[in-house]
């Protein structure tokens, strides 16, 4: 394996757009284990960790706020600009260990691999009966499926997208921004080319109250990915709900949103919060997919999705 | 494919190191292969159990799932960098006189743990101290012995800056 580092972000996509086997690497915390564990394989890697342009943290004119792609998990909870925005902090401080926290990037969090244990755990018999992670052709989670289902496993993702984050992207053709939402893709796959590089994210400017909170269920205190996690934010004005939204992580392939929760909770008061919460917990059960690991089944896993989003929810009335 | 060599400029316990490397080495290998720095254990290799610890310009990583070329400009500090000559830091001491340390495999990974820790915070809670070792994995002692380790460390680091002062 080669390892390749491009001196500027012009460089860089041009070195993509050059090599299309080569693999992005930057705090390498997700894809390093991958090769070192041999489940994964890659002639080359092109290495982009500090390139100017994806270590600032910036306001923008309009009062969003720029977050590096190359900004370590670790170094959100010191950003001044960030504090308000709880639950990204709340979200950055709970990844896996101080050690990964400290290696690992906001970019590469965002981006990470699904994880299913049938790949990642590597079942003895993974090496003649190839899943679709493996390029094999079947599916060992959900017999019938056509398509990988690996379980989508960030922890920062869901509550940018709570916020309605835009990913800013460094392509061939120029920067460009999309939703984060918008990044995700069935199977697993990002919608990027090959010679995207995402540059970092934009978080909209604050609304004057607003509360935010991220929970989230695993089996160990730290050091563990979630079981499945919930992001919640909400606006208020003079006591009255004007906008929020709510998503959930490690809830399939990618994060899902209760779309509902704007139905149920616009225009009433914050204080009637965790009644109307009670309300939408049968939504909450029916976008949380199926899908069953080492660590639980999947009913429990829809429970466990329903427990933290009224702690989320409590959180929130904390707050307020 | 020829392997592609990278140069890399690292600071290692204070000492300054140029080296030309294969660009894919990671940082354990490095310190293990090129500069027969052995204290730093290697384990898992995924970046699950923490014996690899280093401080990288003072923060913990794992060493395991760090590219040498990552660690190029900056600095690392390992277990060797620790002791002066035949005497031991008094983190190094405490481990000891607190039991803290049994077959000894993930314990340069969690002296490096707690120097970070201790640098930060001189007097952690218990609370702290789990937090700071969270990504250290240790299947003999059952951790108790551990924490009391780094609060004992805690305080013979204070002795020691007394009798500095003075």
């Amino acid at each position: 394996m080669n390892v390749s580092k491009p001196q500027t972000i012009d460089d860089a996509v041009l070195f993509l757009t050059e090599h299309p086997d080569a693999k992005i690497v930057a705090g390498g915390t997700d894809l390093l284990p991958r090769i070192n564990q041999k489940l994964e394989e890659h002639a080359e890697l092109c290495y982009i960790d500090d390139l100017p342009e994806m270590c600032e943290v910036r306001a923008e004119q309009d009062g969003s706020i720029f977050v590096g792609a190359s900004i370590r998990l670790a170094e959100v909870a010191e950003i001044k600009i960030l504090t308000k925005y709880t639950g990204f902090l709340q979200a950055a401080s709970k990844v896996a260990s101080p050690q990964i926290r400290n290696q690992a990037t906001i970019g590469g969090n965002i981006l990470q691999e699904n994880r299913c244990m049938y790949f990642n755990n590597q079942v003895p018999w993974s090496d003649v009966n190839h899943c679709f992670k493996w390029g094999g052709k079947q599916c060992f989670q959900y017999k019938n499926s056509k398509e990988c289902v690996a379980l989508f496993q960030s922890d920062v993702a869901p509550v940018l997208i709570s916020f309605g984050a835009k990913a800013v992207i460094r392509g061939s053709e120029g920067i460009r921004e999309m939703p984060v939402k918008d990044l995700y893709m069935q199977a697993g796959l990002k919608n990027l080319a090959h010679n995207d590089i995402l540059l970092g994210v934009k978080l909209p400017p604050l609304f004057k109250t607003e509360y935010s909170a991220y929970v989230r269920k695993t089996i160990r205190g730290s050091f563990d990915f979630p079981l499945v996690s919930c992001a919640v934010r909400v606006c208020v004005d003079a006591n009255i709900i004007k906008d929020s939204r709510v998503v959930f992580g490690a809830a399939g392939v990618m994060p899902a949103e209760l779309h509902m929760s704007n139905e149920v909770f616009i225009g009433r008061k914050i204080e009637d919060l965790p009644l109307l919460a009670d309300e939408l917990q049968p939504a909450v059960s029916k976008i949380i997919a199926p899908f069953q690991d080492t660590r639980i089944n999947a009913a429990v896993r829809k429970d466990m999705a329903k427990e933290i989003f009224i702690k989320a929810i409590a959180q929130i009335c904390q707050g307020n | 494919m020829d392997k592609q060599m990278a140069e890399v400029k690292i600071k290692i316990n204070g000492r300054e190191y140029r080296d030309r490397i294969p660009s894919d080495m990671m940082l354990i290998d490095y310190l293990r292969k090129y500069r027969l720095l052995t204290g730093t254990k290697k384990a898992c290799g995924a970046g699950e159990c923490g014996s690899c610890t280093v401080l990288l310009n003072g923060k913990p990583i794992y060493s395991c799932i760090t590219l040498a070329i990552q660690a190029s400009g900056k600095t690392v500090e390992t277990i060797e960098g620790l002791s002066d000559g035949d005497e031991l830091h008094p983190i190094q001491e405490a481990y000891l006189d607190a039991g803290a340390v049994q077959c000894g495999y993930c314990t340069p990974g969690f002296i490096m743990s707690t120097k970070a820790l201790l640098n930060k915070v001189s007097h952690p809670d218990e609370k702290c101290i789990k937090e700071a070792l969270a990504g250290n994995i240790c299947r003999c002692t059952g951790y108790h012995q551990i924490i009391d380790a780094v609060k004992l460390a805690s305080e013979k680091m204070d002795q020691e800056a007394d009798i500095n002062e003075r």
